[in-house]
Formats: C-alpha cells, structure tokens, sequence
C-alpha cells in the first residue's frame, strides 16, 4: 500500500554559514526534486550535516534561502517547518515506549487521539517492527532503534525526511541491511529526502542523485553512475571508490599511459598527467618482459585485488574477476592493460 | 547554543558562587577583627605562625597531627583492603560484586552517629584489652566512614579500563600479581586513586562526631574546643583548611585533566 | 594464540593445586570480609541487639518505651521536618545550578573550579561550617555588621543557635551535594531528544514537561532522598551551633550516651540508633531503586 504523501520540492540557494571564522556552508546550493532521495556524502567537516540541520532548522544560516514548495521557510522555526529527521544516534526517547514515541510525535502534530493507533501499527509494519510497540529502546538493538526513529519520523508524514548519517553508529551487516531497506520504504512511500554520509558506497547504492561536498562546497552533483565514472575532479574520484594515478602524456584528448592511448574526460589538461584509472579498469597478463610485477595477491571471493609494481615504482591495484587470478604468482612479471574507458586526467604534480 | 542560556548560566553561577565564597570572606574577616571591641588585627595570625607556645596552639597540634596520621593511616587501609579485593573479584569471583558493592555501600545506611554508639563497646575492648586508648586507632573506624566515597571512585576508575586484558597481558608476560597491580593498574587508575585520597583526607580532617562521642582529640574536637577560649584562631584555622582544601583540590583536578589529555589526546575518525 | 596458551597455563597450574582456585579465589576476599566485620557489622549488630537490652543483659523494650516518650517524638519529629525542608531547598536551589552548569563549555576552567568547589563544600567538616557562618550571620558576623543599618533584614543573633539557623547552614553543604549527585544525570540530557522535539514540532515548554521532566525525574527524586538522609545523619554542625538542648535525634544519642550510667536509660541511646537506621535504610533503598531506574533509561 503506497502512502500519499505530498512529494515536496525542496530548494537550497547560496546558503552560507561561517562557524568560527571556518566557512561551514559556502554558496550552497542544491535542489530536490519531489519523492528523490539526495545523498550529501563527504569527509568529516565538509559541512554535509550543516546543510541537513540548515534545511531542518537546526541550524541557522547567515545568508540563502530555503525554499519548500514553493514557501521560503528560512526564517521559520525548527518546529514549525513540516519535516522529520533521523539522528545518527539517541534518536529515540529513552522514557517512552516504541509506540510512545511515535504517538508523541503524532500528539505534536495535532493527529487525533482515535487515529493515533492505527498510524502506529502502520508504520510499525512499514519497517518490519509490528508487534514491538511495547517494548522500549534500551531494550532494542541499535538497527531496531533506528528503524523506530524512521518510523516515528513517516508517522509524521513530513515533507522532507530527513537521515543524518542513520548507519554510521551500526554494525557493517546491519547497516547493509537497513540501507537496503530504507531505500525500499523511501520508494514506496515516495518522500523526498535528504541523506547524510560519509560512506561512499552507501551513497552510490540508495540514492537517486548524489552531492559530493567539500569544504563547505558542493563539488558535484549527478546520479551515482554518473559520479563514478565521469568525477568532475580529483578529490570526487578520489572519494568515490579506488583509484590509480598513472602517469602519462596528454594530447588532443587522448592521454599516452604505459605506451596505451586512454580517452580523457572533458576538461583535461595537456602535458604530462596523472590519469586516474578505476582497477576494475585494468587487466593483467602474464608475460616475461611485462611492465609490471606482482607484489601481492589477495582473493576476496567473487573478486581478487593484485597490487603490481610499475618499473618506476608506482603502485598499481587492480581488480580481476575470481577466476582470472589464477596462476598469478608474486615476482611474476604481467602486461598492465589499460581498458579502453574515459579517464580523468589532472596535471601531474612535480617530481 | 542559545543566547539566553548564556545569561541564565552566568547569573545563576554568579550568584552560587558568591553564597559559597561569602561565610570563607567572613571568616577571613572574623580572624582579624576581636569581637568586644571591633578592633583590627593579625593577633591571631601571628599566633599560629608566630611559634608561640601555649595551651590553645598545643591541644590544636595535637589534633592536627592525631588527624593527619589517621588520614594516612585510613588511606593506605582504605586503599589496601579495597582495591586488591576489587581486583578479585572482578577477575575470579564476579558473583561476589554484588556483596562487595552492597557491604561498601552499607555505612551510607549507617551514619556516623549510629555506628559510634555499637563502636563504644569495640573500641573499649581495643584501649584496654588489645592496643591503648590513643587517639590514632579511630582510623579503623575512619575507613568505614570513607568506604562507600573510596568504593565508588575505585568502581569508576576500573570500569573506565579494560581490566581483564590489562591484567592477562601482563600474566602471559610473566608479571607476579603484586607487580600487575602496582605496575599496570595503578598507573592506569590514577584520578580514581586521586579521587579516593582526597575524599579520605577530607573525611577523615572534617570527622568529629566518632571522636567526640569516643572522648578524643582530633582536629574538629580541637578546635571546637579552641573556639569557646579564643573564636578568632578558631576561624583562622578553619579559613586555613578550607580554602587550603579548595586550592588542593582545584589544583589536583586541573593536573589530572592535564595527564588525561596527554594519555588520551582526543581523536577525530578521519573518513574519506 | 597467546591467549589461549596462557589460560591452558594458568589452567594447568592451577590444576596441580591441591586446593580448588574457587577457595584460594574466595580466601583472597578474607580480610576485606573481616575488616567489615569488626568495624562495621559488629558494631551495627551490637546497635540492634543493644536496643533490645538491658544493662543487666536481659530483654528490655525500655529503651523504645523511651523512644515513644512525647519529647523523643518530638526530637524525631523535629529531625524530619528540618532534613525535609533542608533537601528541598538543597534539592531545588542545587538542581538549578547543576542545569546551569551542564551549560557551561564541558572542560573549561570555570566549570571545573566550579565543580571542585562543590566538591569540597558538600564534604566540609560541620564544625568549621558552623564557624563560618558565625562569622557570617552571628552576632559579630561580617553580614550581620554590613545589613546593620537595615534593621528589618539584619539577622537575629539568636538565629544560628535555633533551629532555623540549623537548617541554614544545613542548605550550605545540601546545595552543592545535590549537585554533584544530579549533574551526571542532567549532563545525560542528549542534545538529540531536545532538537527531536523540535523537530517534530514541540516547543521549549513541551521539552522540559514532556521529555527533559519525565526523564530526570528518577534521578531527580533519588537525589532528594539521598539529601534527605544526609541532613538526618548529619551531627557535627547541630553540635557546634547549638549547646542547650537536644532538638534533633543525633544530639540526643549524644546525651543518651553520656547519660549511660543513668537508672532508666538503658538501651536508650541504642534504641535512637536503632530508630535513625531504619529510617535512613527506607530512604536509602528508595533511593537505590530510583536509581536502577534511572540507569536504565541512559543509554
């Protein structure tokens, strides 16, 4: 059963905010569009949580606007704003019972008494907790806990919701786990929100567009296919999954790395060049006077990471498919084969 | 933060901390100033540190040294008894915490003017019968007045470290137990040992009923004997000790926090 | 690896002992256990047996008879009362400084000075308290001289030796205990329950009824009760302020026990202690059971 939920438009424009003469929020901009699920991700400091609790009302900011359907709610209190957010801990109240909780929440919005159960035990199911009304947090598990904290914030039927870094503080399989399922539950209800993460494949996984942010700055957005494979600059490939620097001469677009030619990205430069190559990107193939040799294996099950050295030094990591490593042995020389996939190249740094 | 804590916060601190430095001023005050005639001067002063014998200054000696000696005495006790056992039971009898911790924390049920009138009997039998009557052996009831502060201070300072593998770590190295208890944990129990000391000393300096009651000579009884001949060493006294206890213990807090942020700078997880 | 060769070690060593470890482990227990004993249990043991007994060693109730006589009440009576209002106004005036220093930058210097004094004011000795605050409000004292020339509010000199004077000092050393014993809870406060209740559409006032209220009540009232038995142990300050009479149940013992030797006191002084135990073990276990409750609800 779909929720009808009005999907809200959520716009930031140019919000800045300086915490102790360090730009927190710098020209910040970004849209959602109604029932999108946005990930902000970048390292600790970047200002992805100030831009989550600027939207919220949190925090405040020193210029820009935020604009909800079409209303400009930047003036606004926290709690008159029409929105929920999941903390990244101690989300729920320590005193109150699950179904507590939630009902709270439903008191504040002025939903009728009579109405309250039912949106309880909705939402309760929604997250795979029918039943646990009863119980209180201290006796849930950290994943159920947040499960709770979702579903008291649906209960709410905001506009936006709002998920300040939900998983960091699980185990790694429950937050496999949950990620999947709050992707599934945002989908199915169709609210748009915010998502805020430090962890990149997180942000790959469940949203439909990401925004990378550095330093107070929104460095790019696009949907995550998009950010893996076209970075707009080093520090987003950098971030985004793995990635070698291999160095190379770039020429009418086309860069000349370990004697192969590798299409550049728009906007390369020309020169000597650091070429960033994915090691999904790389094949290896066993031969005498290859320009490689293996220092170490390692089998990761469906996959296997090789790490080569190139004859200048530089470490290479690359990734083949299970069965292809068999027969790769450390001190063995390979040919490191480049595919044939736009890379993006940034000058290289002087030796 | 918001702004209108920031004005809540001071005023009610400013006005706490006036209440609680105004009777030590007042004290101050009271030593110099001889209440018949209003007259200002440092007699008093100049008798305590001025080497003058005399009656007052001897029973006063006598109480403070009665005091400190029982202050050490209950510290090392206190300490002695309580930590090795902890260790224990921590390690090998955890189903005995329980009793520990409830037999530790028993005198706060028991306060002092209670347990004297069943130590009467006890210490009868110890002047006469098995050590003398002086004054220095009420240190043995002290350490049941300190129990439940010492307990507490030790229980934190072991939660707060992995003593298990601690303790493991320096048996699979070879290590006796007197030397895992002297040589790792105590330097990793530092504040809760800290802690333990001042809360004893401060006990056991401020402790009158148990010797009141019992007929001897320790600090407190001292100077409230001195108080009903001479009121103004009286107070010089008691502004001695207590703003001298205030300054220790600001000073001692501020050390610990300084070693705490050496050992255990704080980190900030960089994710990229 | 280490590990598991150490244990099989120790394993192995302790068992070519003769003895079981459990019994080397609980003889280790021994001279804490002892210690107790002589120190603490005989004597609290002789308190109860003594209340029931008289100086020839038979059975006797005198000593309750006593207790039950109009004027020891009375002194009970007076007991309460003064530890009942003193933990209130201690419980009160404390919690709002422990909230306001909550507030304060956690680490910084004011608010550690500000909590070591508390630290030391809980604990000062009541004899040298009495003498502050003569010197403060008795009859030479700075604050009486200085509200000399407003005689409605100067300070009776009378006051300090009464009851009244009792209780006020009584609120010096409640104050600071109260909040050191409720700050941890208030500190305990997650910022996320408060930005939560905005969040979801509550105000300041729904914060502190609904959410802050509820969650620090446990420990709200156990810090009570646990000033409540404080005042009602406390002896050294009464003895030091008030010479006549006995007015409160400590000061009582005390003469109870001078008194010994006096036909018709037997077992008295036993009988009030016996009497103050009670009472301060039912406060003391309301106060352990709010706190369990309370450290349940931290997360």
């Amino acid at each position: 059963m779909t929720e009808s939920v009005t999907s809200a438009a959520v716009t930031l424009s140019h919000l800045t905010r300086t915490f102790w003469k360090v730009k927190a929020l710098d020209d910040f901009s970004l849209d959602l569009a109604p029932g999108e699920l946005v990930a902000l991700l970048g390292p600790s400091g970047c200002g992805k949580t100030t831009a989550l609790r600027a939207l919220a009302g949190l925090e405040g900011v020193d210029s820009g606007a935020v604009v909800v359907v079409g209303r400009d709610v930047t003036r606004l209190p926290a709690n008159r704003r029409d929105m929920a957010m999941v903390f990244q801990s101690y989300s729920l109240f320590p005193h109150l019972t699950v179904a507590g909780n939630i009902e709270f929440a439903l008191g504040l919005r002025k939903v009728p008494s009579r109405r309250r159960a039912d949106a309880v035990a909705h939402n309760l199911e929604l997250v795979g907790l029918g039943g646990h009304g009863d119980r209180y947090p201290h006796q849930l598990s950290g994943g159920q806990q947040q499960r709770v904290a979702l579903a008291r914030a649906l209960a709410v039927r905001p506009q936006v919701l709002l998920l300040d870094e939900p998983l960091s503080a699980l185990d790694a399989k429950v937050r496999v786990q949950l990620r999947d399922e709050i992707r599934r539950i945002q989908t199915e209800v169709g609210i748009t929100t915010l998502f805020v993460t430090h962890d990149q494949e997180e942000a790959l996984v469940i949203a439909d567009r990401i925004g990378v942010m550095e330093s107070g700055r929104l460095v790019q957005v696009g949907d995550p296919r998009e950010i893996y494979s076209r970075p707009a600059t080093p520090f987003v490939a950098d971030f985004i999954g793995t990635t070698n620097a291999l160095h190379g001469d770039a020429k009418d677009g086309v860069a000349d790395v370990l004697g192969q030619s590798v299409p550049l990205l728009p906007g390369w430069p020309t020169g000597p060049v650091s070429v960033l190559i994915r090691p999904e990107s790389i094949t290896l193939r066993p031969t005498a006077d290859g320009a490689g040799t293996v220092i170490s294996t390692g089998f990761m099950g469906a996959t296997s990471r090789v790490t080569v050295a190139l004859t200048d030094g530089t470490l290479v990591l690359v990734q083949l498919r299970g069965s292809t490593r068999d027969g790769l042995v450390p001190g063995e020389r390979v040919a490191v084969e480049l595919a044939h996939v736009p890379a993006l190249a940034r000058p290289a740094l002087a030796q | 933060m918001k702004p209108r804590g920031a004005w809540f916060r001071r005023i009610v601190l400013g006005l706490a901390l006036v209440y609680f430095l105004v009777p030590l001023a007042s004290l101050a005050d009271f030593s110099v100033r001889f209440p018949l005639t209003g007259k200002v001067d440092a007699a008093a002063w100049q008798a305590l540190f001025g080497g003058g014998e005399s009656d007052k200054l001897s029973l006063l000696r006598e109480g403070l040294t009665n005091s400190l000696i029982m202050a050490v005495m209950a510290v090392v006790i206190s300490l002695g008894l309580l930590l090795p056992t902890m260790v224990l039971v921590r390690l090998r009898l955890p189903r005995m915490i329980k009793v520990i911790e409830f037999v530790c924390l028993l005198p706060l049920t028991v306060p002092a003017v209670v347990l004297v009138v069943g130590l009467a009997p006890v210490y009868l039998v110890i002047s006469t019968k098995i050590l003398d009557s002086n004054t220095i052996w009420l240190a043995f009831a002290y350490v049941i007045l300190c129990l439940p502060y010492v307990y507490r201070a030790l229980d934190s300072g072991l939660r707060a470290i992995d003593l298990k593998t601690l303790s493991e770590t320096a048996r699979s190295f070879g290590a006796s137990w007197p030397t895992v208890l002297l040589r790792v944990l105590v330097p990793n129990l530092r504040s809760a040992l800290v802690s333990s000391v001042f809360v004893t000393l401060a006990v056991v300096l401020g402790e009158f009923t148990i010797a009141r009651m019992l007929a001897r000579t320790n600090l407190q009884t001292a100077l409230f004997e001195i108080n009903l001949s001479d009121g103004q060493i009286a107070a010089a006294v008691s502004l001695l000790i207590l703003g001298g206890t205030i300054l220790l213990m600001v000073t001692l807090d501020l050390i610990v926090a300084l070693q705490e942020r050496r050992i255990r700078p704080s980190t900030r997880s960089d994710v990229s | 690896m280490t590990a598991t060769t150490t244990t099989a070690g120790l394993d192995a060593v302790s068992a070519s002992r003769p003895v079981s470890p459990g019994v080397v482990n609980a003889l280790g227990t021994v001279p804490f256990f002892a210690y107790t004993a002589v120190f603490l249990v005989l004597p609290t043991v002789l308190v109860v047996i003594g209340a029931f007994q008289s100086r020839g060693g038979g059975f006797t109730l005198n000593g309750f008879t006593q207790v039950l006589s109009p004027r020891t009440v009375n002194i009970f009576g007076t007991s309460l009362w003064i530890s009942l209002l003193t933990a209130l106004v201690g419980a009160t005036a404390g919690g709002v400084i422990a909230y306001a220093l909550s507030l304060s930058p956690e680490g910084s210097l004011g608010r550690r000075v500000f909590t070591a004094l508390m630290s030391v004011t809980a604990q000062f000795g009541g004899v040298m308290l009495a003498f502050a605050f003569i010197a403060t409000i008795g009859i030479n004292g700075l604050v009486t001289r200085l509200l000399s020339a407003f005689p409605a509010l100067t300070p009776d000199p009378g006051f300090l030796s009464s009851l009244g004077g009792v209780a006020v000092v009584y609120c010096y050393f409640q104050i600071p205990l109260m909040v050191i014993v409720f700050l941890p809870a208030v500190e305990g406060l997650r910022p996320q329950w408060r930005e939560a209740t905005e969040n979801l559409g509550g105000t300041s006032w729904t914060y502190w009824t609904r959410v802050a209220g509820p969650i620090l009540l446990p420990s709200l009232l156990g810090s009570f009760l646990l000033l409540f038995a404080n005042a009602f142990s406390a002896f050294a300050t009464a003895a030091a302020l008030i010479s006549q009479q006995s007015v409160i149940v400590p000061l009582e013992i005390e003469s109870a026990l001078r008194n010994e030797n006096d036909l018709g006191m037997d077992a008295y002084a036993q009988a009030l202690a016996f009497g103050m135990i009670v009472v301060v073990a039912l406060v003391m276990g309301a106060y352990a059971l709010l706190m369990r409750r309370a450290a349940r609800w931290a997360q």
